[in-house]
């Protein structure tokens, strides 16, 4: 209901599930690092992730929460294409490639994605610590009285 | 000593004050916990039906304790703590049946539901230790 005991858990919650689904879209680079043909039929394009502010709209408050309690957290607004272009590989046998023998391979680099997978892992890891200490600081309000 | 003899007593204090029946509170708190649907805490509910309409139109308005009361107070705390612990239930739930993949917010929401119930814990102790402190009290 009303009760925030855990300072700033909604915002660090929203967080963690942004990191998440970046985390997720690196997986997906990873993956289709070799892949000259997606659902589509053109070649796999990297893809990443635009993050917003979401501010906890009026409608979803309680009846007697303060202003303060409004939390700003992050959500993911946008899974956009990488445009660009990928190397031209020459090689008549493959299926996709173009009539002059020539393939385009994804726009991933692997070495980017390790790279964008670190800073998203740490990310996650510095939300976790927020959520650990702010419950100890809730834990330790609660053991005053002991 | 004539001073003392006319001062009304506890028993009759706590029969024209709704809020202060300590029945009425577990009462309500029964009715509004699980657990309340164990025997023990029906039999209490039952006997105390019949004793619900005591004497609260003798005292006059002046007298009488209108705000909501602590028991109310307490009740929508003890709701809310139940609340968050049924949010988290549901959280793990949906996780471990592969309704949801947050592990974080299945969670965090149990550390949340923990921190609540270790505060209901905590105002529960203070209660019991004043109730203890007024009960070594010297008449």
């Amino acid at each position: 209901m009303g009760m925030n005991l855990i300072p700033g858990i909604e915002s660090t919650g929203s967080a963690l599930s942004a990191e998440k689904i970046r985390l997720e879209i690196i997986a997906q680079n990873i993956a289709n690092s070799n892949t000259t043909q997606d659902a589509s039929g053109k070649v796999y394009k990297r893809k990443e992730v635009a993050f917003e502010e979401y501010v906890k709209s009026p409608d979803r408050r309680v009846p007697g929460y303060v202003d303060e309690n409004l939390y700003q957290g992050v959500r993911v607004t946008d899974v956009y294409d990488d445009q660009t272009p990928g190397r031209m590989i020459y090689n008549p046998g493959h299926p996709h490639a173009n009539e002059d023998g020539m393939v385009e391979m994804p726009n991933v680099d692997v070495s980017r994605e390790m790279i964008d997978l670190i800073s998203a892992s740490r990310a996650y890891e510095a939300n976790l610590t927020v959520v650990k200490t702010s419950r100890r600081m809730a834990q330790q309000a609660l053991a005053i009285g002991k | 000593m004539n001073a003392i003899t006319s001062l009304p007593s506890l028993s009759d204090l706590l029969t024209q004050n709704p809020n202060l029946q300590a029945n009425v509170m577990a009462n309500r708190f029964v009715q509004n916990s699980e657990i309340g649907q164990t025997d023990a805490f029906q039999g209490i509910q039952g006997q105390n039906g019949a004793q619900k309409p005591i004497a609260i139109d003798k005292t006059t308005p002046t007298e009488r304790v209108t705000a909501p009361g602590f028991a109310q107070m307490f009740e929508d705390f003890i709701k809310g703590v139940d609340q968050k612990k049924k949010i988290s239930k549901q959280e793990t739930q949906d996780l471990i049946l592969g309704r949801s993949d947050n592990i974080h917010e299945a969670v965090v929401k149990s550390q949340e539901a923990g921190v609540a119930f270790n505060l209901m814990i905590e105002v529960r102790n203070k209660l019991v230790d004043s109730y203890k402190e007024l009960m070594r009290m010297q008449v």
